[in-house]
């Protein structure tokens, strides 16, 4: 007997649209929840962006500034 | 359809407001009507914020957070681009006075999108937009030059 395979359909914009709308909107709950402001966001990345010269790739500031 | 590199700040403030020009950038993208590029860089950065945001909350109330999270960026469809080399790096740091940006710049340099956009005007300069050749933004910006 043949088999059919489906195909996966590809996704709507309207759709992508829609469940990206959701996620954003729960995920905004979820920090108005727990208190976190855009403010406390953006403190903990500068933060992670000064550790991550060191930690991801093995650089020192101090190397780059004397290039 | 415009390719947009979106630095962390662009990511956190559309993920932390309802409106704005910034969670406009990410729709925009999730319609297909422009193209995310995302650093390796930045998903690390803005993972590691929420991580350092969410020490002390219990799993049941970081877990799904981080799951949404994900959802959000997955649906705005970006193009990854991968970490950049200690080499680049070291290029980009001879251009942007703020060497912490020097990942950031690097994989901007590497994609080569049509514009970057960051509400960090103060690091990412019109002098670093000149010296590289990227057209660099704030969302207000691109808006108004896009709908003049």
């Amino acid at each position: 007997m043949e088999k059919r395979v489906r195909r996966a359909r590809p996704s709507k914009p309207e759709n992508d649209v829609a469940e990206f709308d959701a996620a954003a909107t729960r995920l905004e709950k979820r920090l108005d929840k727990l208190g976190v402001t855009e403010k406390d966001l953006l403190d903990a990345a500068a933060k992670v962006r000064e550790r991550m010269l060191t930690e991801v790739y093995g650089l020192e500031v101090e190397e780059l500034v004397q290039l | 359809m415009q390719t947009l590199f979106l630095d962390s700040n662009i990511l956190l403030e559309g993920m932390r407001s309802r409106w704005g020009l910034s969670k406009a950038v990410l729709s925009l993208c999730a319609a297909r009507i422009h193209q995310f590029v995302l650093a390796q860089h930045v998903i690390t950065e803005v993972e590691g914020a929420l991580i350092e945001v969410l020490q002390g909350e219990s799993t049941d109330e970081a877990e799904p957070l981080l799951d949404d999270y994900f959802t959000f960026i997955k649906k705005a469809r970006p193009i990854i681009v991968p970490l950049a080399t200690a080499q680049e790096i070291t290029a980009a740091s001879r251009i942007i006075h703020h060497l912490n940006d020097a990942p950031v710049l690097a994989a901007a340099i590497s994609a080569r999108p049509d514009w970057l956009l960051s509400n960090n005007t103060e690091h990412f300069t019109s002098t670093v937009a000149r010296r590289t050749g990227l057209r660099i933004a704030t969302p207000y910006e691109f808006f108004r030059a896009i709908h003049p």
